[in-house]
C-alpha cells in the first residue's frame, strides 16, 4: 500500500453524520454571531428575553384556561392554528430558498470540498428550517410553556410539530426553488419564487383575518363548516395533525417520521439540481442582463444627483423588493377593515378619521424597509467613502431614495383618504412622518439583514430583531395617531416611548469606529 | 512639487499597524510599496485614502492637509482596493458615470472618458450587462476605469493586478504608464515583485509597520554591500524582511 492509500484508509470518511455535524455547526455559528445573541453577553441576553417571553406566554395561557371547546372545536382549531402557522413558514421557506440563488461566498466555496453535494443540501435545509420555525419558537413556546405548567402537558406537542411544519415547508420550497431554477434561470427563479411567497404569505395572512374581513357570524359558519360531524369523525386521516399537537404520540410519532423522511428525500433527489444551480450561481452566468435602455445616460453632474440616482436605480432592480413591499403592505388591509368595523364607519359615523391611524403603521414599515435596502445592497459604500462627498449627503442620498419608495407606494391611498376626510390629514401627515423619520433614522444605524448574506454584512450584529424594535416604533405611532385623531393629549406617551426606544438603539461610538 | 508626504503616521489596531512612517511621493512618480503580509501597507493606503483616521502623523496631498480639508484631498485622489468594489446592479457605463458624478465631472467628458477607458481595456462590448456576471479581471478593469475616470492626479492602487490574466495585466500595466507619463503620481502595492521592479522609480519596503528601505531599485540593492549589484528585487526583499517564515516567527 502506498502512502497515499494509507493515509486515505486512515482519515476519517468524508460524508455522512460527521461530515453533516460539522457543517451543521458550521452554519449554527454563522447564524449565531450574525445575530443579537452573538454578543459577549449573548446567553445572558437569551436568557433575559426567555423569562419576559414566558412570563407574557404564562399570562396569556391563564387567559385560554377560561375557554372551554368542546373536543370537535379544539380539534378544528389546533387544524386551523397548524394551517395558519405551517403556510406562513412554507411562504418564508419558498423566500428563503430562493435566497439560496444571491449566495455566492461560501455556497461555492463549500461546493468545492470533497464534501457532497447532498449534505451541504441537507445543512442548507435545516438552517432554513431553524430560520422559518424560529420565531414561531419564540411566540408559541413561552405559551406551551404556559399551558403547560397549568395542567395541559399535552399541548407540549407545539414543539415538535413546529419543527415538523418548518422541515416539511422547507422540503417543499426548495423542491419548487430547484424546479424553477431547471426550468426558468437564476434571475426568473428569483422573481418568480418571490412572487409565489408572497401569495402563499398574503392568501394565508388574509384567510387568517376572516374575522376581521367578514362579519363574525359568517366567518364562524365557515370555519364550522369543515369542523368534524362527531368525536369519531375527528380520528379520520386529516385531523392526525391536529391530535398530533395536542400531544397524542402515535400521530406525533408519524408526522415526525414523514417531515424527516422528506428532509432526507429531498438532499438525496435535488442534489444534483442543487450542485447545478450553485454552480450557475457562483459564475453567475444567467445573470449577464443586458439593460434594455443601452447607452441611456442616467447619472448627471453633481455628487448628490449621482448618489440619488444611484440609490432609486439600485432601488428599482433590487431582487424581489416587490414581493417584500408587497409582504409589508397587505397587513394594512386587516387593520384597515378592523378599524373601520370598529369605528363604526360603515353605517356613516363620525369616526371616519380614525382611518388615518393605518397608512401610519405601513409607512413606517416600508421605510425601514428601503433604507435597510439601500445601506445592505451598498455593495461598494467604501468608494463612496473616498469621493469628495461629505457623509452627510451620502446619508441624505439613502433617506432621500428610501423615502421616495415609500411615499409612491402610498401616494394614492393617502392622497385619496385625505381629500375623502381632510379633518385627518394633520394627525395622518403628523404619524405618517414621524413614523418614517423614526424607522429611517434606526435602518441608518441598524440595518436590517434582508437576504441571508446580508447577516455577515451586519456588522452591528442586530439580526431580524431590529424588525421587531422597528414594528413596536410603527405601533407606537398608529397608536399616536390615532389618540391625535381623537384629540387627546394622551398622543404624547407613545411618541414619547418611540423616541426614547430609538435614542437606545444609537450605535456607541465603538459601533461607529 | 511633493504629491504625498506622510510623517510620523501611525495606527494601531490590538498592535500597532503602522508605527511612525514618513514617505514622500513626487509628481508624475511611480512610486512601489512592498512589505510581508500584515506590514502595514494597506492601512497606510487606507488613510491616505481618506478610510482610516490615523492614531498621529500627518498626510499631505498636493500641499493639501489631508486630515484637516478630507474633501479638498479626496478630490485629487482616486483609490482602487484589492477587492474590486463594484455594484452588480449597474453595468459598467452606468458605474463610470456614477464615479464621474461623485468627482463632479461634466458628464460628457465622463461619457468620451467613459468610451476611451471601456474600448482600452476591452469592455465596451459589454458596456451595457449588468456587472453581477461578470469575471474577476472584467470587474477589476471596470473599477480601474472608475479609478481614472475624473483624472485624478494621485492614484492609489491597492494590488491591482489580482486575479487578472496576462492579457490583462498588460493593459493595466500600459495604462498606468501613460498616467504616470502625462504627470499623474501611483502609489502602488503589490506582491508581484517583477511589476514594481519594471514600473516603479522608487521603492518603499515596509516591515512591522515602519520603512525598512526605501529608494531606487539600485539604491537597495547597493543596501547589500559591494557585489550585489546584479541582485533582483526578489533577492533584495528577502533579504531585508527576511523570509515569509522567519517574518511569521
Amino acid at each position: 500500500m502506498n502512502d497515499i492509500a494509507l493515509a486515505e484508509s486512515s482519515a476519517p470518511r468524508i460524508g455522512g453524520l460527521t461530515t453533516l455535524r460539522l457543517l451543521l455547526r458550521h452554519e449554527i455559528r454563522l447564524i449565531w454571531r450574525g445575530s443579537l445573541f452573538g454578543g459577549r453577553h449573548g446567553w445572558m441576553l437569551l436568557i433575559g428575553i426567555g423569562i419576559l417571553l414566558h412570563a407574557i406566554g404564562y399570562g396569556v395561557a391563564l387567559g385560554f384556561t377560561k375557554v372551554h371547546l368542546a373536543g370537535t372545536d379544539q380539534v378544528l382549531g389546533a387544524t386551523l392554528a397548524l394551517l395558519f402557522v405551517g403556510g406562513l413558514m412554507l411562504s418564508q421557506a419558498v423566500q428563503r430558498a430562493s435566497e439560496l440563488l444571491d449566495d455566492k461566498t461560501d455556497l461555492g466555496w463549500l461546493l468545492s470540498t470533497p464534501v457532497p453535494p447532498r449534505d451541504i443540501l441537507a445543512v442548507r435545509l435545516l438552517a432554513v428550517a431553524g430560520a422559518v420555525s424560529l420565531y414561531w419558537l419564540l411566540l408559541l413556546v413561552p405559551l406551551a410553556d404556559g399551558m403547560a405548567i397549568l395542567g395541559r402537558r399535552d399541548l407540549l406537542g407545539i414543539y415538535p410539530m413546529l419543527v415538523v411544519l418548518a422541515l416539511l415547508g422547507t422540503c417543499f420550497g426548495f423542491a419548487v426553488t430547484f424546479v424553477l431554477l431547471r426550468l426558468s434561470g437564476v434571475r426568473r427563479t428569483r422573481a418568480l419564487a418571490n412572487g409565489f411567497a408572497t401569495v402563499i404569505g398574503a392568501a394565508v395572512f388574509l384567510g387568517g383575518q376572516t374575522r376581521s374581513l367578514l362579519p363574525p357570524e359568517v366567518s364562524d359558519r365557515f370555519w364550522h363548516s369543515f369542523a368534524p360531524a362527531s368525536e369519531a369523525a375527528s380520528h379520520g386521516a386529516q385531523w392526525l395533525p391536529a391530535r398530533a399537537l395536542m400531544g397524542e404520540a402515535g400521530p406525533l410519532l408519524l408526522l415526525v417520521s414523514v417531515a424527516v423522511s422528506a428532509a432526507v428525500a429531498t438532499s438525496w433527489g435535488l442534489q444534483r439540481w442543487f450542485a447545478a444551480g450553485a454552480q450557475a450561481v457562483v459564475a453567475g452566468s444567467a445573470r449577464a442582463g443586458r439593460d434594455q435602455r443601452a447607452d441611456r445616460r442616467v447619472f448627471g453632474a453633481g455628487p448628490r444627483r449621482a448618489l440619488l440616482r444611484k440609490e432609486l436605480l439600485l432601488l428599482r432592480r433590487y431582487p424581489g423588493l416587490t414581493g417584500l413591499a408587497l409582504y409589508y403592505t397587505i397587513y394594512l388591509v386587516p387593520a384597515i377593515i378592523a378599524i373601520w368595523r370598529g369605528a363604526g364607519l360603515h353605517s356613516g359615523g363620525p369616526g371616519a378619521k380614525l382611518l388615518g391611524a393605518a397608512p401610519v403603521l405601513t409607512a413606517g414599515e416600508l421605510a425601514r424597509l428601503f433604507i435597510s435596502v439601500t445601506m445592505m445592497g451598498d455593495e461598494a459604500a467604501e468608494l463612496i467613502r473616498t469621493a469628495p462627498v461629505g457623509e452627510a449627503a451620502i446619508r441624505m442620498a439613502k433617506l432621500a431614495a428610501a423615502s421616495c419608495g415609500v411615499f409612491a407606494i402610498l401616494a394614492i391611498p393617502v392622497g385619496g383618504f385625505s381629500l375623502s376626510v381632510p379633518d385627518a390629514v394633520p394627525a395622518m401627515f403628523a404619524g405618517v412622518l414621524g413614523n418614517v423619520a423614526c424607522n429611517l433614522q434606526l435602518g441608518l444605524w441598524r440595518p436590517a439583514p434582508i437576504k441571508r448574506t446580508d447577516l455577515r454584512r451586519d456588522r452591528r450584529g442586530w439580526g431580524g430583531l431590529v424588525n421587531v424594535v422597528g414594528f413596536f416604533f410603527s405601533a407606537a405611532w398608529s397608536i399616536a395617531t390615532w389618540q391625535m385623531l381623537r384629540g387627546s393629549w394622551l398622543a404624547a406617551v407613545p411618541i414619547g416611548f418611540a423616541i426614547a426606544g430609538l435614542w437606545l438603539c444609537k450605535p456607541g461610538h465603538a459601533e461607529e469606529a | 512639487m511633493t504629491a504625498l508626504r506622510i510623517t510620523g503616521l501611525r495606527k494601531s489596531f490590538t498592535r500597532p499597524a503602522v508605527d511612525g512612517l514618513d514617505l514622500s511621493v513626487a509628481r508624475g512618480e511611480f512610486f512601489a510599496l512592498l512589505g510581508p503580509n500584515g506590514a502595514g501597507k494597506t492601512t497606510t493606503l487606507r488613510m491616505i485614502a481618506g478610510l482610516l483616521r490615523p492614531d498621529s502623523g500627518s498626510i499631505s496631498i498636493f500641499g493639501i492637509d489631508a486630515l484637516a480639508d478630507k474633501i479638498a484631498a479626496k478630490r485629487l485622489v482616486a483609490w482602487l482596493p484589492e477587492e474590486p468594489l463594484l455594484y452588480e446592479l449597474l453595468t459598467p457605463l452606468e458605474y463610470l458615470e456614477f464615479v464621474a458624478g461623485l468627482w463632479s465631472v461634466d458628464p460628457g467628458i465622463a461619457r468620451r472618458r467613459a468610451q476611451e477607458f471601456l474600448e482600452w481595456l476591452g469592455l465596451w462590448p459589454h458596456r451595457n450587462e449588468r456587472c453581477a456576471g461578470f469575471s474577476r479581471g472584467m470587474r477589476q478593469k471596470t473599477v480601474l476605469a472608475g479609478a481614472l475616470i475624473h483624472d485624478p492626479k494621485l492614484l492609489i492602487l491597492d494590488e491591482p493586478l489580482t486575479g487578472l490574466d496576462a492579457a490583462a495585466a498588460r493593459d493595466v500595466k500600459d495604462l498606468l504608464s501613460a498616467r504616470v507619463a502625462a504627470g499623474a503620481s501611483i502609489v502602488l502595492t503589490t506582491h508581484i515583485l517583477e511589476v514594481a521592479e519594471r514600473l516603479a522609480d522608487r521603492i518603499g519596503i515596509i516591515a512591522q509597520g515602519r520603512l525598512a528601505a526605501l529608494g531606487s531599485l539600485a539604491d537597495l540593492r547597493a543596501t547589500g554591500g559591494a557585489g550585489r549589484d546584479r541582485d533582483t528585487l526578489e533577492d533584495v526583499f528577502l533579504r531585508l524582511v527576511g523570509k515569509p517564515a522567519a517574518a511569521a516567527a
